[in-house]
């Protein structure tokens, strides 16, 4: 099955085979990740969205008419629920996703660098988690986010200033 | 300490990043030998950068598990949450016998109304449009009785042209409530009710004047209207269905007018609307070529259910007396000795629905022998053609009343008609004596 392309798992997966689409969670889970850690910027709500897109996806799969372009459609809706959560959050009703992941043992030690992150603006955030998190390079991120290089090496740039003002009010806030 | 230098505080960025030249390295070292606050400013952004590695490789470490739990929520979700469910069946299917006699009618309804899906277009728009129904080895799509609330939805999936499954769904979309599987090379339908695990396998009649099923009336009257040159189609323009922008046509032919709704990229079919005759129908949702499972179409009964009698659905043979006894057992026992407003699957659903208490009696197989019954004369009306002029003029027609005309139609080559009244004599008419 590791071997199968999306467009054939993507088939199986519409076929009742649950084994492929756990391929495909395999696959993609992870970008799916990043994309609602850099889009909300909380661990936690991030880990909840994620996996609502990858069950959103399961659910719909029927509705994909190319499994080819699994990746892009799961990113599709992965953005649209981030939106959403946003949104919810901001109307002060934190939406309430089905999580059943046990809280994640490898909650990271820095909160205050957690917390930084979380304040800055999504739109620098998110080529920073990719960027740093995701270890992708400048390239991959900008075809992912579909921009140029040279845009995101400046929010790169900007993220990485902002970051460390942010972290230094939080220390002097202290 | 000062703030480091405006004009530097980039650069420096840029060298965390790493994306300086040797070059640009080294006239930044110059500059941090001789500006404290540089220096720090460089050494706080290092800092920063190793905490968000060391943070990365603890997320990553965390993937795993993340991945581990999303696969065991997608497990334990319900296997018919897989079924998209654009609306729902909403809150008429409450007693059993508006589960069997509505979906006998809407089963029937599907079978027969699209009839006209499709139309010609000018141009390169409507060869595309039309295409993925003509070509696709499979379809599934949505249909709607009628806009509005309380309005019946089934799912219908074609696995080539011999085989058809209609679902209907639950309130809240998770649960089918009954199953329909047609196979025309065995002639037989199999109903199924998941929730009271029952089925009955249902022998469709003599298949010598085989109807065609859905898939392949589409594709007939598809390749028909192309070639018709009487056919007229009027462009509707663009609008906005689901979030999607669609490109409309409609296309009124002697039985009614069908109207399609297309994505102007794929010109793949979102919506078609389709006035035909009494029966006023919405196919929405389409998927073509999707794979569909082999068993969704199996004939078997299902392990863990009963099996109720069998019946007859002859909807090859349907005569006027089957219509007769429709219309005697809708005023009869449906309704309190009145004939409905109209005669279609809306109407009939709608009554069964205000009337449900009257049922609440009957046997299981009493129920599913009313269903039976009723359906005949619905399929005998879907399958009159336009030159067979069916007018229904029934609405408050009291059962018995001899006098008022209930409903008449012109069978093939006859020249007169025949005229069925209250007490459900059937006359022949001549055109000009005709009720008024």
């Amino acid at each position: 099955l590791n071997d199968r392309s999306d467009k054939d798992l993507v088939v199986a997966c519409r076929a009742g085979d649950r084994t492929a689409y756990a391929v495909l969670v395999k696959r993609h889970y992870e970008h799916v990740f990043w994309l609602c850690l850099g889009i909300l910027g909380n661990l936690h709500d991030a880990e909840d969205v994620a996996q609502d897109a990858m069950l959103k996806a399961f659910v719909r799969i029927g509705t994909l008419r190319d499994g080819a372009q699994f990746r892009l459609w799961v990113a599709k809706i992965t953005k649209s629920l981030c939106v959403n959560f946003l949104r919810r959050k901001k109307r002060g009703k934190k939406a309430v996703a089905a999580k059943v992941a046990q809280p994640d043992p490898s909650v990271p030690a820095n909160d205050n660098l957690q917390q930084a992150i979380e304040k800055l603006p999504p739109k620098i955030r998110l080529p920073l988690v990719m960027y740093y998190f995701g270890g992708q390079s400048v390239k991959t991120v900008a075809q992912k986010l579909d921009m140029s290089s040279s845009s995101v090496y400046l929010k790169l740039r900007t993220a990485v200033k902002e970051l460390h003002n942010l972290l230094v009010r939080q220390g002097e806030a202290e | 300490v000062s703030s480091p230098c405006e004009r530097m505080q980039d650069r420096i960025a840029d060298y965390v990043l790493g994306t300086l030249s040797q070059q640009e390295i080294d006239t930044l070292n110059q500059h941090i030998d001789s500006c404290p606050a540089c220096r720090q400013y460089i050494q706080a952004l290092d800092n920063e950068k190793r905490s968000l590695l060391h943070l990365a490789e603890e997320l990553q470490a965390g993937m795993a598990i993340r991945q581990a739990n999303v696969i065991e929520a997608v497990n334990r979700s319900s296997p018919s949450a897989r079924v998209r469910v654009p609306a729902i069946w909403r809150t008429i299917m409450k007693s059993r016998i508006t589960k069997l006699a509505g979906a006998a009618a809407i089963i029937i309804a599907i079978l027969t109304a699209v009839h006209f899906l499709g139309s010609p277009v000018e141009g390169i728009a409507w060869a595309d449009v039309v295409r993925p129904i003509l070509t696709a080895r499979t379809v599934v799509f949505d249909v709607i009785m009628a806009e509005g609330e309380n309005v019946p939805i089934t799912r219908v999936m074609n696995m080539g042209t011999q085989r058809v499954r209609s679902e209907l769904l639950s309130p809240d979309g998770k649960t089918v409530q009954v199953i329909a599987i047609f196979d025309y090379d065995t002639s037989r339908m199999l109903e199924l009710i998941p929730k009271q695990k029952t089925a009955v396998l249902i022998e469709l009649g003599d298949m010598a004047e085989k109807p065609e099923n859905v898939l392949e009336t589409m594709r007939n009257t598809i390749t028909e209207l192309q070639n018709d040159p009487n056919v007229s189609v009027e462009p509707l323009g663009e609008k906005e269905i689901d979030g999607r922008i669609a490109k409309g046509f409609r296309a009124t032919g002697p039985d009614g007018e069908v109207t399609v709704w297309a994505d102007p990229q794929t010109a793949l079919p979102i919506r078609m609307e389709q006035k035909w005759r009494q029966m006023q129908f919405v196919c929405t949702d389409f998927q073509f070529d999707i794979e569909l499972d082999e068993s969704l179409f199996s004939m078997e009964i299902p392990e863990g259910y009963s099996e109720l009698p069998s019946g007859e659905l002859p909807i090859a043979s349907t005569t006027e007396k089957d219509l007769v006894e429709t219309l005697r057992m809708w005023a009869e026992i449906i309704l309190d000795k009145v004939f409905p407003e109209d005669f279609n699957g809306q109407v009939y659903v709608n009554d069964v629905n205000k009337n449900r208490e009257k049922f609440a009696k009957l046997t299981q197989e009493q129920r599913v022998e009313l269903g039976l019954k009723m359906g005949p004369g619905f399929i005998f009306v879907q399958l009159l053609k336009a030159e067979n002029d069916w007018h229904y003029v029934g609405k408050d027609v009291k059962l018995d009343d001899s006098e008022s005309p209930v409903c008449w139609y012109r069978p093939d080559g006859s020249e007169t008609y025949r005229v069925i009244y209250g007490d459900l004599s059937v006359k022949d008419v001549a055109e000009g004596d005709l009720p008024k």
